[in-house]
């Protein structure tokens, strides 16, 4: 039995009967009926891991009418992870009815499945799905319908509005204008459209603020918006145009597990042009730190050395000699070449080249970019161009445009789902202040805002989480969401919320509605559509709702359109530029509560908690910084003050190798004025600085050094100096050596009679520095966060850490290293311990026991790998984290009410199979052996009742990568991938002349190609 | 009343001057070192043994006078039949009313004792049955794997059948479970008995190897 056989038999739906319509009074569950519950089923969450309740309160709450509730275990239903752009699909596992760690979903066909020697097949999340947990289980969410500033009834709001939409029907929808967040999920422009039909004169909008750039110019060269998909597993050279397709795009989750899964097979590689220093600049062969700002000319000479090459007729080639001769100058020779070099090369690799452009870039880099691959053959084969069943239609209008109705009079009800006008929405769409106006606002968020007080009505949006929905994945798969719980706070799914506004003789349920979705999409009836409605909610994806449309380019009409953007691009300034990238981790900022993603050090800077600016050496050299830091401290930095149009901002400044000249970088999403806890005020805000959704370049005015500050930097960050030298040149494939790591294991010591002995093999050519692996690693372990006072003092509780390391003196090759406990053979820090706390077991792991444990850190001391993380404070309490943040949002004091919610519902996030370490004890990464034992156990069990699946029970991080990098397994077991690649020839360990014998291992990198040695032939030499 | 009062003081009176004698007599540091030493060990095991969670204790009083004698030895019912847990699952698990309630609603529905479990179903009021067996917050035990291994429920419940009010019968601690996890012979049964739950009803204990004594397999 395979995996997905082995997946789709513990797959469940949700139970739908309790869970289905969340509506009406009595679903609403205020903070003191929830504090009452929780109090209840405090003994349950108890036993389940967080410190010990005490004695006096023993009693299971029976929950009337469920008969599985105390004893179902552990359950798996398929749903998806939704975000402004994208969507994973994942299966969350449940723990008496809470979703308590999501994993990637095996059956979903957007994983690539295909062959791969080395490792896994690359199914797995990123790290802000990973964190999708600590949104849900977040008190700040807790806030009730308004009207105005006063908390009224759910119920009340929807008679209301019933009473609205009927007059409405009447009126074909005059003076009702609707604004809701953009996003994957077909069945809400399914909703969009119906609702369109019924009012024909309403004013809907799809509000973006990330717009990209590319649906422009798919509009401008197809008349159609489409979605691009990249088949980048077939490919064997890639040619990024500002693009951080394996890092910081949305969908790069899918991106990078394409590339890298056949990256060592076909020996494919991949090339930058890039103003910033992004994962995938680092990671790529060839780099080039051009800012955005001069794409103008870098698509010309690349456009005009394509044509040369046979792009297209001579006559065409010729005219674009004379616009790039007016534009050569602002390269330089260097960069010429290398643009020739690149081109030479993609042109070798013809039919598997691609070239993938980033959705910031101008609109001439799109234009470009489709003529390269359509010149390459890509087009079509390497990419796909999808078209949605349901796009945002023609009949949607501009957010600007309903601005202007609304300050034309034109609206009466104006409803604002997940949009946030203050926050996130650019100037150039001039939104009216509502304070004043006679129009009735609808406002709907997850968290409170201030505009919500001001709005006639307000309530809280239901976590995806907790509602009906569906999304689509990048290659256009329908998706469905099941709720995992009842809205926690009594809030209402966006879907839900649209619905509301049928009139009645329409109204379904969200439930229903997503039925009407599917059988729309399948084309099925009656009972094949309950069966396979029901089929399709268990495996976690339906039909495709965004369909392949093959497309031929009209070279003229794209090279007009290119001599249009070219005149447009050539009459911008080239100043210093602010490139605004957005944070994927934030994305519009609607979700600015999660402490595990502020805590994620960024794979780059090693920066947490804050966003900052990033400037090239030669801009650092022109502001005055002779050393690029203050100080000897890591966490000391400059601050520096920016100056663009009227706005004024100081953000702390790091200067980074390799960035292009004339490019300041900063990240959008940040600085959130919501009244949240954990969020509020990190960072600074710079959405405010755009004109427009689809701008990411401003121009700056001035910028210059106005003091010293301190970041919180974690220790994996920044590039720093090398400590194991060799290794890490070994690693980074600089010097090669055939001699194997070391000699066999050593598992007798152990006293192993047939057990396992664990090993893991992690492959560095995939590794992209995600972060997907630390934060699954959080949620799986139950590791607190710390907050920024405590990451500076170097005391960051990560088990599993990325570190980055320059490698070579090459500042543009990085290598990003996933650090954790190498469960050495001769572990240093089991001789260390006084009090025998951390000693090997059967499996060869090197276990920790917290209960013996007193605290001495000599086994810290010990490590070489500093894999060890001390609780020097009571961490896993909330509490601490709270009083170190410090907002100015009144503190929640010691014995509050506020503070037991956050207590007990942060609780309800934990996972029951992982102790919650104590203060004053030593902890470190145990290979999940909670896991590998649930494995081993089920395996037992299987066994027994003569029904042999094989569980490929793994750890989290090793289940969360979305490359394949991780591979985990039996080292005794000869037919395991990681025994295949234990002994390879590229797999060495850390800091071998330690002795420590250690049973992770890593594969090194490919040493890197060097374009100049071209021309060359086409190789067909296999790494 | 006030005879008894008096009595009571007089009594007081005397023990209070006894004491003091008793005090004036042992002069010695050591005595009194002693003295605390064994006072705190007798506080010691009180507190292990009597105050903390896991430990034996009078059986809870719950709002259903649940016996297990009449449902498992009298009536013969095999544990999964309410705990469906325990042949696979890390919890045997509390069973739902709802259980109860499908035999129950043919018996015995209109005894007093049941008043509860009639109110539950009919009006939804939440039954509030008090823990019995609790094990510390840092072990890990897995029910589905021990019965599978042969382990039977009376190991570590052995006066299940034989109580009409459930109490703890062993103090869980960790030298019971290494006890057998070193050397289980005599304990493992095959397959048939392990379920069975009156004493000495039979099957024959089979001998295995001892199970892992990994700190992992337990603590984590």
């Amino acid at each position: 039995m395979n995996l997905n056989e082995e997946a789709k038999k513990d797959l469940g739906v949700c139970s739908s009967a309790w869970l289905n319509g969340s509506e009406g009074p009595s679903d609403r569950l205020s903070r003191r009926r929830f504090v009452q519950w929780l109090s209840r089923v405090s003994t349950l969450v108890g036993l389940a891991a967080s410190g010990c309740s005490g004695a006096e309160d023993r009693r299971h709450f029976v929950r009337p009418g469920k008969r599985e509730h105390l004893m179902d275990g552990y359950k798996w239903i398929a749903t998806a992870a939704v975000r402004l752009h994208t969507a994973i699909p994942v299966v969350a596992k449940c723990y008496e009815g809470r979703p308590i760690k999501l994993e990637a979903n095996p059956l979903h066909p957007v994983f690539f499945r295909g062959f791969s020697l080395s490792g896994y097949a690359p199914i797995g999340t990123d790290a802000v799905a990973q964190a999708e947990l600590f949104n849900l289980y977040d008190p700040d969410r807790a806030f009730p319908y308004r009207q105005k500033a006063d908390p009224i009834d759910q119920s009340a709001l929807w008679q209301y509005v019933r009473g609205i939409c009927a007059r409405l029907a009447d009126s074909r929808g005059r003076g009702l204008a609707v604004v809701v967040r953009a996003g994957p999920q077909p069945s809400k422009y399914r909703c969009l459209e119906l609702l369109h039909d019924v009012y024909p004169e309403m004013c809907v909008a799809v509000c973006d603020v990330l717009r990209s750039n590319w649906s422009r110019t798919s509009k401008q060269l197809f008349g159609l918006e489409l979605d691009l998909f990249y088949h980048l597993e077939q490919t064997r050279r890639v040619l990024s145009l500002w693009s951080d397709f394996i890092g910081t795009e949305p969908a790069a989750w899918c991106w990078a597990g394409r590339l890298k899964a056949n990256c060592r097979e076909s020996d494919s590689r991949c090339f930058v042009v890039e103003g910033q220093l992004s994962r995938t600049g680092v990671l790529a062969d060839g780099r080039l730190a051009v800012g955005p700002h001069k794409a103008v000319a870098v698509c010309l000479a690349l456009l005009y050395y394509a044509c040369r090459q046979g792009l297209c007729k001579e006559s065409t080639g010729s005219a674009l000699e004379h616009e790039f001769g007016l534009v050569k100058s602002t390269l330089t020779e260097q960069e010429l070449r290398w643009l020739e070099a690149v081109l030479v090369e993609l042109s070798l690799y013809r039919q598997d080249a691609l070239v993938v452009v980033g959705p910031q870039a101008p609109p001439i880099v799109h234009i470009t970019g489709c003529l390269l691959n359509e010149w390459l053959g890509a087009n079509s084969r390497l990419v796909k161009y999808l078209k949605h069943r349901w796009p945002a239609r023609s009949g949607l209008r501009q957010v600007e445009q309903v601005a202007e109705a609304i300050r034309a009079g034109e609206v009466r009800y104006l409803v604002l789902i997940n949009v946030e006008p203050h926050e996130s929405f650019p100037s150039g769409w001039h939104w009216p202040e509502l304070g004043s106006s006679p129009v009735e606002v609808f406002y709907f968020l997850p968290y409170q805002s201030q505009l919500m007080l001001k709005s006639s009505w307000s309530g809280p949006v239901a976590h995806p989480f907790e509602s009906w929905g569906d999304a689509l994945t990048p290659d256009g798969t329908w998706t469905p969401l099941q709720p995992l719980v009842k809205p926690i706070w009594g809030g209402t799914g966006e879907l839900d919320l649209l619905l509301r506004w049928l009139p009645d003789q329409l109204r379904v349920s969200a439930y229903d509605f997503l039925r009407g979705t599917f059988a729309e999409l399948s084309g099925l009836k009656d009972q094949d559509l309950e069966v396979g409605f029901t089929e399709g909610l268990r495996q976690g994806f339906g039909p495709a709702a965004a369909t392949e449309v093959r497309l031929s380019i009209d070279l003229g009409q794209a090279f007009a359109a290119l001599r249009r953007e070219i005149e447009v691009e050539l009459g911008k300034q080239d100043a210093p530029v602010l490139l605004l990238e957005p944070d994927p981790r934030w994305e519009d900022g609607l979700w600015p509560n999660n402490p595990a993603l502020y805590e994620l050090p960024d794979p780059v800077t090693g920066v947490t908690w804050t966003n900052y600016l990033t400037v090239g050496q030669q801009l650092a050299a022109g502001l005055g910084i002779g050393a690029y830091q203050p100080s000897s401290s890591k966490n000391e930095v400059w601050l520096a003050e920016i100056e663009i149009w009227s706005h004024c901002f100081t953000l702390p400044l790091i200067v980074l190798p390799a960035i292009a000249d004339g490019v300041i970088g900063a990240r959008l999403g940040w600085g959130s004025a919501k009244e949240v806890q954990i969020g509020r005020g990190r960072g600074v805000n710079l959405f405010r600085v755009r004109q427009q959704a689809d701008q990411y370049m401003v121009p700056v005015r001035r910028i210059r050094i106005v003091g010293k500050g301190l970041l919180s930097i974690t220790a994996a960050g920044l590039a720093p100096e090398l400590p194991f030298a060799n290794s890490l040149y070994r690693l980074a494939g600089l010097e090669v050596d055939s001699r194997p790591a070391s000699t066999g294991l050593r598992s007798s010591t152990f006293g192993s009679d047939g057990r396992p002995q664990w090993g893991m093999v992690i492959d560095l050519e995939k590794c992209v520095g995600c972060g997907a692996c630390v934060v699954a690693c959080m949620v799986e372990n139950n590791i607190p966060v710390v907050g920024p006072k405590e990451i500076e003092r170097g005391r960051d509780m990560f088990w599993l850490r990325i570190e980055s390391y320059r490698v070579g003196g090459d500042p543009e090759r990085w290598l990003f290293l996933p650090m954790l406990c190498q469960h050495c053979e001769a572990a240093p820090c089991e001789l260390a311990c006084p009090v025998h706390a951390t000693v090997h077991d059967s499996r060869g792991l090197n276990v920790m026991i917290y209960q013996r444990c007193i605290g001495a850190r000599y086994c810290a001391n010990n490590c070489p790998y500093r894999a060890r993380r001390f609780n020097f404070f009571h961490y896993g309490d909330i509490a601490f984290l709270l009083s170190q943040l410090r907002t100015d949002l009144p503190q929640r004091k010691e014995g509050s009410a506020e503070l037991r919610v956050w207590r007990e519902v942060v609780r309800l996030r934990l996972n029951p199979d992982v102790t919650v370490r104590m203060r004053g004890v030593m902890e470190k990464c145990t290979f999940c052996v909670h896991r590998l034992e649930e494995a081993w156990v089920k395996g037992r069990i299987r066994a027994n009742r003569s029904d042999p699946g094989q569980l490929k029970e793994v750890p989290a991080c090793v289940q969360a990568c979305p490359t394949g990098a991780m591979v985990f397994g039996d080292l005794t077991d000869p037919s395991s991938a990681v025994a295949k690649l234990w002994n390879d020839q590229r797999a060495c360990v850390l800091l071998p002349e330690k002795g420590t014998r250690p049973r992770i291992r890593y594969l090194q990198r490919r040493p890197k190609i060097e374009l100049n040695e071209l021309p060359r032939k086409r190789t067909g030499d296999r790494n | 009343m006030f005879k008894i009062w008096t009595i009571i003081n007089q009594v007081r009176r005397k023990a209070k001057s006894a004491c003091l004698v008793w005090l004036e007599r042992i002069r010695k540091p050591g005595l009194w070192a002693l003295l605390l030493l064994v006072g705190g060990v007798i506080a010691l095991v009180w507190y292990w043994d009597v105050r903390l969670p896991w430990s034996l204790g009078p059986a809870p009083v719950q709002p259903i006078e649940f016996s297990h004698r009449v449902h498992v030895v009298e009536l013969e019912l095999d544990c999964r039949f309410c705990h469906f847990g325990a042949e696979t699952e890390a919890r045997a698990g509390l069973p739902s009313p709802a259980i109860c309630w499908d035999c129950h609603q043919q018996v015995g529905r209109s005894s007093i004792g049941l008043q509860p479990l009639l109110e539950w179903v009919e009006e939804g009021v939440p039954l509030y049955w008090a823990r019995v067996y609790r094990l510390p917050d840092h072990v890990f035990f897995h029910h589905g794997i021990h019965t599978q291994a042969g382990v039977a429920c009376i190991v570590c419940h052995p006066r299940i059948g034989l109580e009409d009010r459930t109490a703890i019968d062993i103090v869980p601690r960790m030298r019971f479970c290494v006890g057998c996890h070193r050397r289980a012979f005599g304990i493992v049964k095959d397959k048939e008995s392990v379920f069975q739950i009156q004493p000495f009803s039979g099957g024959k204990a089979i001998s295995v190897k001892g199970a892992s004594t990994d700190c992992s397999a337990c603590h984590r």
